[in-house]
């Protein structure tokens, strides 16, 4: 008898402990799953995201500071993050390594450019190279800056919107309410880009690598591309092609991503080549928000075209 | 009644040779029929099970039979491929997920099965040891392949050549073991996963070498100008994915057109199924889309039919070895008559010598009976691994 005693006893306390650890483990994956996460790519859609939702939605951009979002490639504990997120937004068009190199949930990966299809640009001759036995060959590539036009922006940020209200309902107001003011916003650059192209129409300038196509194609101004690799010297072949498209074009200034060095400021200029800074924002200024650092780089651009007097020189051809 | 039992069994260990082949007779004649109808049910259950828990399938239009199998159960039917523009099509319809399937290649004779993250969710497969897929390169293997090949998470497994005298094809790929599954009782612990990128590098849509520039040896260019460096075949691949070439690792062409044998179609609801149905079920789609389970069901019936002829073949079989028994057992009684007669003149009734034969009988179909429960048994424990290695 008292065996059936001690076994009812343990058959007891078996079951609290099982359903114990049942509850422990609920109550820890309600607390993860408190917290919805979104990750993103890059700083714009960092941005589209953290201004469309509350604090109740965690926003990851998991590219650490300093590090190019393009190329740069997680850890084993960021990838288990990513993988982990209730939503993974992408750019497309091939920007970020991490996302073509990576196994990634398709059923949580939202890529924006394809709500942008009949807008991209694309390049035929985007990458060459060759090996193997097939042969030379060019990638067909698609630009990816699609936020340096304030159009495709708004598009990317309605794409966003909608799948946020999908996955989270209860945020249904919250981001209906910020897209408006995020519209508005990007509205006014929208405008300030429909002024510049108004005073400055048919304007043609340098680029150091394919990512202002978006920006040209707005205010319908025209950009070459040198294909310069950064952190690298011109060489005089570099030099030898600027000096033809220059004598072709007379093309008056150059748009830089980032600061350039002293030296070469000089040697454009020297060749009648003016150089301005215009960031693309893929990654976080340091002051202020995409917003306002596309507004003071748009005016920015508008003071050095009014100091270099280009608005007279386009005019005239 | 003890005395019968122990003349019986004395009898029988006597004639030993008799015994056995008597035994033998009986048990083979009961074991087609048992070991048949356990096949067939488990058969039918394992393909209602995945066929169930499928709900859409779709690939090239061709041999419906082929899409299920080889989408369900990895069998190598060689399905056309298409190509990953249907995924996105689907996938932009909003009415399903569509987790697309590559099954072309083999390590170590397993099945690769080239997947997203979310065929693991949607067929509840969770990791025994090690982690999921994480980058290009990484696969997860299956129970049986992990138990079979002796693999663990952080050991390689080398990918098969398609062809191995075809020296311009596909480079089979080390890939790394990251993972093992848990056990599920299903063709999956007999696979190889990976991602679906990870099987376009093995199709060698993609790969990895060493940067190509100014700086690269003259012996491996083909040629150098001030735009572009272009390398001729002499560049070595990487054959393995690591943490120092990942990033060399590119594919070449738009992702829209890779192939991908079939698409795992999980509709997000009732309205969204029919409406994919609605679209695929016209003439001009290049694509079928089917509900497994009818595929099943007609395969099942076909199964069903054959059986018949077996249940006939294993009845006719069946009186022709009790006719056997039955004349053996005449000729035994015949040729045991001066036995019989010692028997009777030594006091013992025709009755108890009747029942020494009885018993005879009962052991021996008793024996037989045993033994063919005990090969049901194990044939049962076995049986989803038998059939999946005889059918698929």
């Amino acid at each position: 008898m008292q065996h059936i005693y001690l076994f009812v006893v343990l058959f007891f306390l078996m079951m609290s402990c099982a359903c114990q650890q049942d509850t422990q483990r609920e109550n820890n994956n309600a607390r993860n799953k408190q917290t919805p996460v979104v990750v993103v790519v890059n700083y714009p859609l960092e941005f589209i995201v953290e201004f469309l939702v509350g604090p109740e939605i965690r926003v990851i951009n998991p590219v650490p500071s300093g590090a190019d979002p393009e190329t740069w490639l997680p850890n084993d504990a960021m990838i288990q993050t990513i993988q982990e997120s209730d939503l993974i937004i992408t750019n497309g068009a091939d920007f970020a390594d991490w996302v073509k190199k990576l196994s990634l949930p398709r059923s949580k990966v939202l890529r924006t450019s394809l709500y942008l299809k009949d807008s991209l640009i694309t390049v035929s001759d985007f990458e060459v190279h060759s090996h193997g036995t097939k042969g030379a060959h060019s990638h067909a590539g698609t630009v990816a800056f699609f936020w340096l036009d304030p159009a495709l922006m708004i598009k990317q940020a309605e794409a966003v919107a909608q799948k946020l209200m999908v996955l989270f309902p209860q945020e249904k107001k919250t981001v209906t309410v910020n897209l408006k003011k995020l519209k508005d916003s990007l509205e006014v650059l929208k405008q300030k880009l429909d002024q510049l192209k108004t005073k400055y129409a048919g304007l043609q300038w340098f680029s150091q690598r394919p990512v202002y196509q978006y920006l040209a194609r707005r205010t319908d101004w025209s950009v070459h591309h040198l294909h310069w690799k950064k952190h690298l010297s011109p060489d005089d072949n570099d030099w030898k092609k600027l000096k033809t498209v220059q004598e072709e074009h007379q093309i008056p200034f150059m748009l830089w991503e980032q600061k350039p060095d002293e030296k070469l400021v000089k040697e454009l200029q020297q060749r009648g080549v003016a150089s301005i800074v215009f960031d693309p924002l893929t990654v976080k200024p340091t002051q202020g928000d995409y917003i306002s650092e596309m507004q003071r780089q748009l005016n920015q651009l508008e003071q050095f075209l009014t100091q270099h007097s280009i608005a007279l020189d386009t005019s005239k051809k | 009644m003890n005395g019968i039992f122990r003349l019986t069994v004395r009898y029988l260990l006597y004639n030993k040779f008799k015994t056995i082949t008597l035994i033998l007779c009986v048990t083979l004649s009961l074991l087609l029929p048992v070991v048949l109808q356990f096949g067939i049910t488990q058969f039918e259950q394992e393909l209602h099970f995945r066929a169930r828990s499928t709900p859409l399938i779709a690939g090239a239009k061709g041999s419906r039979f082929d899409l299920v199998l080889e989408s369900i159960y990895f069998s190598q039917g060689k399905l056309e491929s298409i190509s990953m523009k249907e995924v996105e099509f689907i996938e932009q319809t909003g009415y399903a997920l569509p987790i697309p399937l590559a099954v072309r290649f083999t390590a170590q004779g397993s099945q690769i099965i080239g997947t997203t993250l979310d065929y693991f969710e949607f067929r509840d497969l969770s990791v025994a040891e090690g982690t999921s897929l994480k980058r290009l390169g990484d696969c997860v293997i299956g129970a049986n392949v992990a138990e079979k090949l002796q693999l663990k998470p952080g050991d390689r497994l080398m990918s098969d050549p398609l062809n191995v005298f075809d020296l311009s094809g596909n480079y089979p790929l080390k890939m790394l073991v990251v993972g093992v599954l848990e056990e599920s009782n299903s063709p999956d612990d007999d696979a190889v996963f990976v991602d679906l990128k990870t099987e376009w590098i093995i199709a060698g849509i993609g790969h990895g070498h060493q940067k190509i520039n100014v700086e690269t040896d003259k012996d491996l260019l083909l040629k150098r100008d001030p735009q572009r460096t272009v390398a001729n075949a002499a560049v070595p691949q990487f054959n393995e994915v690591t943490e120092e070439n990942l990033a060399s690792f590119h594919f070449h062409g738009q992702a829209e057109t890779f192939p991908i044998s079939s698409i795992i179609v999980v509709p997000f609801d009732e309205k969204s199924e029919v409406l994919l149905l609605g679209m695929y079920d016209v003439e001009q789609s290049t694509l079928q889309l089917i509900r497994p389970i009818v595929i099943v069901d007609e395969l099942l019936a076909m199964v069903f039919r054959v059986k018949k002829l077996f249940d006939v073949n294993t009845l006719l079989v069946a009186i022709s070895t009790t006719l056997l028994l039955a004349l053996v057992f005449l000729l035994s009684l015949r040729l045991r008559k001066r036995e019989r007669q010692t028997m009777f003149q030594l006091g013992c009734s025709r009755a108890t010598i009747w029942k020494l034969q009885f018993t005879e009988v009962l052991f021996i179909v008793g024996a037989s009976l045993v033994l063919v429960l005990m090969v049901a048994i194990v044939f049962q424990m076995y049986a989803s691994q038998v059939m999946r290695f005889l059918f698929f």
